[in-house]
């Protein structure tokens, strides 16, 4: 069997790497800046878009410096635990060379550390992570690179991180240095093909390398002489599927039970995203508050049908809530809605845009309620409101709950309603940092007090 | 202030507990034994539940109870998983030093699905050597017989106001605050016998302001009942859905409450809050309000329940007293 070609070709040096230049040159700069010590931004962050050669960089560095790699993916835990031990491991200290000549960290034999993910880290695994990395960042003796596909996301978890690295930006290389890659390769694998069929090719990777890597090594095999454009096409690309929007518009203007149970048929889709699309599309989809309860009334069964059906593993359920929420809402239709415009479910924007500031909350009530000896949902439903008040107005509180919960800035904002980059937040965090030195001198300024699980 | 109340005043042993004298009596009489059947508390929110577990495993085992202590919340791992895993790799193993069994504590136990309850049972007969289990929850009929049947029932009542009231006094005076007579009656009057919530009601307004009165304490009362409640309703009576969904989505995605604790809150501002409707479309409502209920229950989904609730009151089916 073939090897895989993007690790096959994975870039080894930096020159190799297609397109981002300047950040390419800024990588190599900091990279040389270790060698007369540690520089004081041990850490660089690569963030961008998948595919786009963040890792593959890291890597051409450290090959190009002679470092040695550690590598802490998102499958390891990365709790402050595993992140101290590492640091420990190689950061601070130095290190043996592949042979096992012992190297001091100041000579050069350096460790490079790799953080993939980045922007995935501490979640209610990675408790106190961003912290042991903002030390880890501070005192190592080697360089550190943290990789990210989103970093806003990053940077609303930990702006201490963000503030003592470098971030350097990956873009998106252009068509025209993706088919040159493509080309080359092909190149070198004696595959023959128009430029055309590698400007397609890189059109439509929409910039990840990687993809279009694969699509190429997929195309290797079709003992074909010259590969054209065409051929692409032939492969065709996407499963081809009625849009939801044309199933809801279908149904909506559905007269009778056949027509419904037709617009249902052609779907391609489960019935739970059935139910999201028709839901998201009620208003304008039934006129008048009379059709609407009725309507309503028909998803509110399909749902307890769907519900029962998942719970209890009753797939052949799932035809009667088919049944109610297609034939349920044409019947129910006394009026039409005229010149409706169906969309993208409200529901699913809301959920998407709000997916950072919902998995800030959750992580604050699930530390508050381990605090206070209950459940989080007491807390998002009752307890919350009080907490935030007090810790708004109380600036005392607020720095010892924060040492004691070890709150993130993303989690004081949420709580004080500032941006993670505020100065409040950044006063908070300046708070419990005074305080932990407090704590280490012994004056016991954190011994707050709890009962099992709290601290 | 430099803890939440909650925990700071939170009693540390079982003569300090407020209220359920009964109940305490003879938790007291375990302790001086030793000895100690499986617990199960029944009772609403606030009213010690747990106060009473965390001080009785205090007094059991003494210094190192956290040891042989363990807490569980159900409610915040309700699969069968977690009696599987974490309650059984408790229970099975040795209790700590000199002492003849450790405790497990299930707070919210009710909200463990029916197999994960029937997992649990057996993990409590097997290991009864060397664990005792107390269950806490709501409704003891939530929990299934078997289990019941295994454990000796606490019923833990809601705290009368006067309870209420004295305990905010002593914390009053440990933290050196000036409070109105009227304001800890309205603290209690809201808290309904809720010790918890009165303890943060009572701090968050220690927080808001110096001196403590009337008005205050209407602020941070008001502060467990979201506003999106109220404009939902009235958004719904008016006929306006679109209106009332989006204060739903609100609810749900802002302030992450689930379908039940939406529920509750409607209950009480159909009951009391200033809606332009008659008394018998408001009862009207709450049927309604049960049957959702139970459908989430059922295993409806939050969001399209809810909206078939808000389309239902929107349609002309509840009629507006002008």
């Amino acid at each position: 069997m073939d090897a895989d070609w993007t690790e096959k070709y994975r870039p080894r040096a930096l020159k190799d790497i297609v397109g981002n230049a300047s950040a390419l040159e800024r990588l190599r700069r900091w990279g040389e800046s270790w060698s007369n010590g540690a520089p004081e931004k041990r850490g660089v962050i690569l963030a961008g878009p998948p595919g786009v050669g963040k890792t593959s960089a890291a890597h051409a560095l450290a090959f190009e410096f002679g470092w040695e790699v550690i590598e802490l993916n998102a499958s390891d835990q990365r709790n402050a635990g595993a992140i101290k031990s590492i640091a420990h491991r190689g950061a601070i200290f130095e290190g043996f060379s592949h042979t096992g000549e012992f190297r001091r960290a100041r000579d050069g034999g350096r460790k490079l550390i790799i953080l993939d993910e980045a922007d995935n880290i501490f979640g209610r695994e990675d408790a106190g992570g961003a912290r042991a990395i903002v030390q880890m960042l501070r005192e190592t003796m080697q360089p550190v690179i943290l990789i990210a596909n989103d970093y806003q996301k990053l940077k609303q978890k930990s702006g201490e991180i963000v503030s003592s690295c470098i971030t350097l930006y990956f873009d998106l290389p252009s068509e025209f240095q993706v088919s040159r890659l493509l080309s080359d390769i092909a190149g070198k694998e004696g595959m023959k093909a128009t430029e055309g069929f590698f400007g397609m090719l890189a059109s439509q990777c929409g910039g990840d390398v990687r993809s279009a890597v694969n699509d190429l090594q997929s195309f290797s095999k079709g003992g074909k002489n010259v590969l054209e454009e065409k051929d692409i096409a032939s492969i065709g690309y996407r499963d081809v599927q009625i849009e939801p929007e044309i199933f809801v518009r279908n149904l909506f203007a559905a007269r009778n039970m056949g027509e419904a149970r037709r617009a249902y048929r052609e779907f391609d889709g489960t019935p739970d995203e059935a139910m999201l699309w028709l839901d998201g599309n009620m208003t304008a989809g039934m006129s008048g508050a009379e059709d609407l309860s009725k309507g309503y009334a028909m998803l509110s069964s399909a749902d307890l049908f769907l519900g029962r059906a998942n719970r209890a593993k009753i797939y052949s359920l799932w035809p009667y809530a088919i049944d109610m929420m297609t034939c349920g809402i044409a019947v129910s239709r006394k009026s039409r809605a005229v010149g409706a415009e169906f969309k993208l479910p409200f529901w699913l924007i809301m959920m998407s845009r709000s997916k950072a500031s919902r998995g800030v909350r959750n992580g604050l009530c699930m530390k508050l309620a381990r605090y206070t000896h209950t459940s989080s949902s007491a807390i998002a439903s009752q307890d919350l409101a009080y907490y935030s008040r007090m810790l708004e107005d109380d600036q005392e509180l607020r720095g010892h709950m924060a040492a004691a919960l070890y709150l993130t800035e993303a989690e004081v904002g949420y709580l004080l309603r500032e941006r993670t980059d505020s100065e409040r937040v950044a006063q908070v965090m300046a708070e419990v940092r005074a305080l932990e030195e407090k704590g280490r001198k012994g004056t016991g300024a954190l011994q707050v007090q709890g009962g099992p699980g709290a601290g | 202030m430099n803890d939440i109340w909650v925990e700071k005043y939170r009693p540390k042993n079982l003569d300090e507990v407020v209220g359920q004298a009964e109940a305490v009596k003879r938790l007291k009489a375990y302790a001086q034994g030793g000895s100690l059947p499986h617990l199960m508390f029944a009772g609403p929110a606030g009213t010690g539940k747990t106060t009473c577990a965390i001080a009785l495993a205090r007094q059991l085992f003494g210094e190192n109870w956290r040891n042989n202590f363990h807490e569980l919340n159900a409610s915040d791992e309700r699969g069968i998983d977690i009696v599987r895993g974490k309650i059984k790799d408790f229970a099975r193993t040795a209790p700590f030093g000199k002492v003849p069994f450790k405790v497990i504590f299930l707070d919210e136990a009710d909200a463990l699905t029916s197999d994960a309850q029937a997992a649990l049972r057996r993990t409590m007969e097997r290991y009864t050597a060397t664990c005792r289990f107390v269950l806490s929850c709501n409704y003891s009929s939530k929990i299934i017989e078997p289990i019941q049947s295994r454990c000796a029932v606490f019923r833990f009542r809601p705290l009368e106001d006067a309870e209420v009231i004295s305990y905010l006094k002593k914390i009053a005076e440990a933290e050196k605050l000036k409070v109105s007579e009227s304001a800890y009656d309205i603290i209690a009057y809201h808290a309904m016998g809720d010790l918890r919530r009165a303890t943060n009601s009572l701090q968050a307004a220690a927080a808001m302001a110096k001196s403590i009165d009337d008005d205050v304490v209407h602020k941070t009362s008001a502060l467990a009942r979201p506003e999106e409640i109220a404009a939902m309703v009235k958004e719904a009576v008016a006929g306006n859905f679109s209106g009332a969904r989006g204060k739903l989505d609100k609810l749900l995605i802002d302030l992450g409450l689930s379908g039940e604790d939406i529920l509750k809150q409607l209950h009480r501002e159909v009951l009391e809050g200033d809606i332009n409707i008659s008394e018998e479309d408001r009862i009207r409502i709450i049927e309604r309000l049960g049957e959702v209920e139970y459908r989430l229950i059922q295993g409806g989904s939050d969001r399209i329940q809810l909206e078939s609730l808000l389309a239902w009151i929107a349609s002309a089916r509840v009629k507006r007293t002008a």
